[in-house]
């Protein structure tokens, strides 16, 4: 476990290390930046869009703007990978919301379980501690805030999807955003 | 009375993207001046973050770095805002003045989606000398002196400098506290419009056309708040 966090604060630290290289031009910081972390977003951008080729136009924009944008990252404010990740899921999201998406959904896979204790054996600590205080909550809002953020789906849609009303939806995901906050800061 | 709670909700659901369309769009342009907001969204991406890893990574197709190459060797960076460029630094300015920011998160949500026109009239130095706001209608402006000081028998006066014609007078500004004019006759106050400031006698410009020193330019461009 100590050997994790500090393997993970080794590659937290390269890679703000890379950003603010980015932020003076450096195409071969971008390219190491790139290298580490194109994967991991493609992945959170295809999950979003269901489309591949959608999702990689949508990649390219989103390394342009961190091109352009690196040097509003601020360490304090959190990890290189989180910042990374709101921008490309921004990007989606208004691209989501650009075409209206009704039909989105229709045929979208639905791997929305969380993973079971053997897929989190690997997990960073961040995850773990985010997994325990998933664990806290009941077991549908848990579903409505995890549907949100990795597939994208509005008030609206989940209130669709799991056939409540959007109100009911609405105080789930506000108090499960509340306790999640609550666990999370006792950590 | 929305206070700190639903402030960071509304971060939570913007971050998490529930939110409707216009929801969505209102926070997104509040974010761009409203620090506190930045930084609870920034906060929210950060705890939400670790359910990206579940996710199994897919490599990209070796061509799209290549694009990538290209499409940031053709690029120059946009030009850095300097502090006092960046509306969000007047913006947070006023909130933290007023002591308003308590009722933020339903203003937010009940500003109308019309955005004006605003410019920062700088002094040859580049310090801010003005900002005016045009109203998305046209109708009036409103302008608020920064850290100016203007000579004794002189008053500030706002032109609208036009490619190819005569500078049109917008009116004589007032140098303490913000002042609202309204425009009688209908003018060009377009994106990209160049605004001036010149020190005229009291009463305003006896000609028409500005007779003093110019003190101060700025462009307008669309509010983004």
């Amino acid at each position: 476990m100590l050997r994790d966090r500090a393997d993970e604060a080794f590659d937290e630290a390269a890679l703000a290390s890379w950003v603010a290289d980015v932020a003076h031009r450096n195409t071969d910081a971008l390219a190491l930046l790139y290298g580490r972390t194109s994967s991991r977003l493609l992945a959170v951008l295809i999950r979003l869009l269901r489309r591949r080729d959608l999702a990689e136009e949508i990649l390219h924009d989103v390394y342009v703007r961190v091109w352009d944008r690196a040097d509003a990252y601020d360490p304090v404010k959190g990890p290189v990978m989180a910042w990374l990740i709101g921008i490309a899921r921004n990007a989606a999201l208004d691209h989501l919301r650009r075409q209206r998406r009704e039909v989105a959904f229709a045929d979208g896979p639905e791997q929305v379980e969380l993973p079971d204790l053997a897929d989190l054996a690997r997990a960073s600590t961040a995850r773990l501690a985010l997994q325990a205080c998933l664990e806290r909550l009941e077991p549908e809002p848990r579903r409505c805030v995890i549907l949100a953020y990795r597939d994208g789906l509005t008030y609206d849609d989940l209130a669709r999807r799991l056939d409540r009303p959007v109100n009911t939806i609405k105080s789930w995901i506000r108090r499960s955003l509340a306790r999640l906050r609550a666990c999370l800061e006792a950590e | 009375m929305a206070g700190a709670e639903d402030l960071d909700a509304l971060a939570g659901e913007y971050v998490l993207g529930v939110l409707s369309h216009d929801e969505h769009l209102a926070v997104q342009r509040h974010l761009l001046d409203d620090p506190e907001l930045a930084r609870r969204v920034a906060e929210w991406e950060a705890r939400l973050a670790p359910l990206a890893d579940d996710l199994p990574p897919v490599m990209p197709r070796p061509e799209l770095w290549w694009r990538l190459r290209r499409t940031i060797a053709g690029r120059r960076r946009p030009p850095e805002p300097r502090w006092w460029q960046r509306l969000g630094f007047w913006r947070g300015w006023a909130v933290a003045a007023t002591g308003a920011a308590a009722g933020l998160a339903a203003l937010l949500l009940l500003t109308p989606p019309t955005p004006g026109l605003v410019a920062v009239l700088t002094d040859p130095q580049g310090r801010p000398a003005w900002v005016v706001r045009v109203s998305a209608e046209g109708r009036g402006y409103l302008a608020q002196a920064l850290d100016i000081a203007t000579p004794a028998q002189r008053v500030p006066e706002l032109w609208l400098l036009a490619p190819g014609r005569a500078p049109v007078s917008l009116g004589v500004l007032e140098q303490a506290g913000p002042s609202r004019h309204a425009l009688t006759r209908p003018m060009q106050l377009q994106p990209g419009a160049t605004l001036a400031v010149s020190l005229e006698p009291p009463g305003g410009s006896p000609t028409g056309q500005p007779t003093g020193p110019v003190v101060s330019t700025g462009v307008l461009v669309r509010d983004p708040t």
